[in-house]
């Protein structure tokens, strides 16, 4: 960084301000200003100084005072205190009400300094960087470019995230699995006057539910055991942003008791702590599962099913798309020729065909994963049909096709359960009706085996 | 002659070899000690130790610096005895101790 980092030395010792300016001025990126009073420089601070290094005993104004002037005017501004004693009180204090560092003048402070200097500027980088990919994102989110679909029940769903963008309403998103909800999620929040704000995705299931609590409301050092430090939670890394609970048909009956009352109070405690921690992020909720019918088998709180329903969207599924399914096609194979250097493919009719009849149950997400693979094993330009292979592991229809004795089929089932479930032959069991000791025969007539194989 | 009481080493490591800028920080110490030994004889008379401490606390980076290691401790004892009201008793003294190492540093300084 060749910008030119401006250090302003408040120090009344004018004989160690010269010190002190020597030493940094070695350093031909920074420029030094002395001051050797509160009221010149104070006089002064709409120069916005990179850095202002502040003598904490000064003869007009006391530390304390000029440090709270410099962070009314400009919070940003970093302020290292200089003291000529080390007073543990008063540094505490001076680092509360906003102080960079507190150094004491001896053998290291011109190191320090130094050292202070170089962590501002990474952090100067940081932040100009952060910036800059932030205005990426939301360049790549516009969601012209980052939704695709033409068929009318698309030309719906935009109208809706439209709406949803305009306001600040909490919005249910529902859809089969790899319908993209949490890319219209996203698409509300980076279209959104929320942009510039953390966007922050929470899928449930894969957060255990013991641990639920304090991942989503934060704790407190020492709230139990294990927490050797304060940790916030994702409510609060939203501030000013937007959460996105995904999945949310699957939270723990109890997490949506505590879920419900943070919703109702706009307000949340940290596990263990005693403050009230103001709410104020927006939240997008997204299920695979009919909400409605989960309240009504009541594995879903109804209270809280409706303070989450907000506004509604209701992804189409693929094959409900029509030539949707085409146009994504056109997109994938573009991008993925794109990212790997490829000249322009084209779909042939009968490829083209086979897309519109396939019923996609894994939907977009699986459209994207077989037009790859279709990029892959064409040795021309044109992608064929024979090109396109669907091996989708959720399609009961793809398994039916297979025309397997019913004794395979029920191995594969119970294989699949075990897999999902890391091997937990009691969930299996419960999962799929029947008795562990169904599964433990198994196991022993080694038709199914409990290894990650 | 006799030894130094000071010690321009940390200076000069710091000048890497910029010898204006030590002779500049030299002449600035040699004008500013006696200020400082007057507003501590000063203080004293006026029985004003803070102020003995606060002008104590002022000239204790550039002794360090200066490398003046025998007042290392005494202004530092100054400083809080004058700040703190303790051992008021000691003070004259030591105050005695301090400016006469100061006018001899400054005398040896002047003629360096």
């Amino acid at each position: 960084m060749a910008d030119e980092f401006k250090i302003f030395i408040v120090e009344d010792d004018v004989w160690y301000g010269e010190v002190i300016e020597y030493h940094l001025s070695l350093n031909p990126d920074v420029t030094v200003k002395k001051f050797t009073n509160g009221k010149d420089f104070l006089k002064c601070l709409d120069e916005q100084p990179s850095l202002v290094t502040l003598d904490y005993s000064l003869p007009d104004i006391s530390g304390e005072e000029v440090l709270k002037r410099i962070k009314e005017y400009s919070p940003e501004t970093p302020v290292v205190i200089i003291s000529g004693q080390e007073d543990i009180g008063t540094a505490i204090s001076l680092l509360k009400d906003g102080a960079y560092d507190y150094i004491i003048k001896d053998d290291e402070t011109k190191d320090r300094i130094w050292n202070v200097i170089k962590n501002i500027r990474e952090k100067e980088e940081l932040k100009e960087e952060i910036s800059q990919l932030k205005t990426q994102i939301v360049q790549k989110y516009d969601f012209s470019k980052s939704i695709i679909g033409n068929s009318s029940p698309m030309k719906r769903i935009f109208s809706l995230i439209q709406k949803a963008i305009g306001s600040n309403i909490t919005v249910s998103i529902t859809g089969e699995t790899g319908t993209g909800k949490e890319v219209v999620a996203k698409a509300i929040h980076y279209n959104s006057a929320r942009a510039k704000k953390p966007f922050v995705a929470v899928n449930i299931t894969a957060i255990p539910s013991e641990l639920m609590e304090s991942e989503m409301f934060g704790h407190e050092k020492g709230a139990f055991t294990g927490a050797i430090a304060r940790r916030i939670g994702k409510f609060e890394e939203a501030t000013d942003g937007t959460i996105f609970l995904d999945e949310i048909g699957e939270m723990d009956i109890n997490m949506q008791s505590k879920l419900l009352r943070v919703l109702q109070e706009k307000e949340l405690t940290r596990v263990g702590g005693t403050g009230v921690i103001k709410l104020n992020s927006r939240i997008l909720v997204a299920t695979h599962k009919d909400l409605a019918e989960e309240v009504r088998k009541g594995n879903f709180r109804e209270d809280l099913y409706y303070r989450l329903l907000g506004l509604p969207i209701s992804l189409p599924a693929l094959r409900e798309r029509g030539n949707d399914i085409l146009l994504l096609a056109k997109h994938f194979i573009d991008e993925y020729c794109k990212e790997n250097e490829m000249g322009k493919l084209t779909v042939s009719p009968s490829a083209q065909n086979k897309l519109l009849k396939y019923p996609w149950p894994g939907n977009i997400r699986e459209l994207k994963a077989v037009v790859e693979l279709s990029c892959v094993m064409t040795d021309s330009n044109t992608i064929d049909d024979e090109h396109i292979t669907f091996n989708s592991s959720g399609s009961i229809d793809t398994l039916l096709q297979a025309e397997m004795p019913l004794r395979e089929y029920t191995n594969r089932i119970v294989k699949y359960y075990l897999d999902k479930y890391n091997q937990d032959v009691v969930t299996v069991a419960k999962k799929l009706n029947i008795g562990k000791s169904t599964i433990y025969r198994m196991l022993q007539e080694e038709t199914v085996s409990l290894t990650n194989n | 002659m006799e030894e130094n009481l000071y010690s321009l080493h940390q200076l000069e490591a710091l000048a890497s070899g910029d010898t204006a800028f030590v002779n500049k920080m030299v002449d600035m110490f040699i004008q500013m000690a006696p200020e400082s030994v007057d507003r501590m004889i000063t203080a004293l008379s006026e029985d004003d130790l803070e102020d003995l401490g606060a002008a104590a606390h002022k000239v204790k980076p550039s002794i360090d610096m200066m490398g003046i290691t025998s007042l290392k401790q005494k202004i530092r004892d100054l400083e809080q005895w004058g700040k703190n009201r303790t051992n008021v008793e000691l003070i004259p003294s030591l105050l005695d101790e301090v400016i006469e190492t100061l006018n001899d540093v400054v005398q040896q300084l002047r003629n360096r």
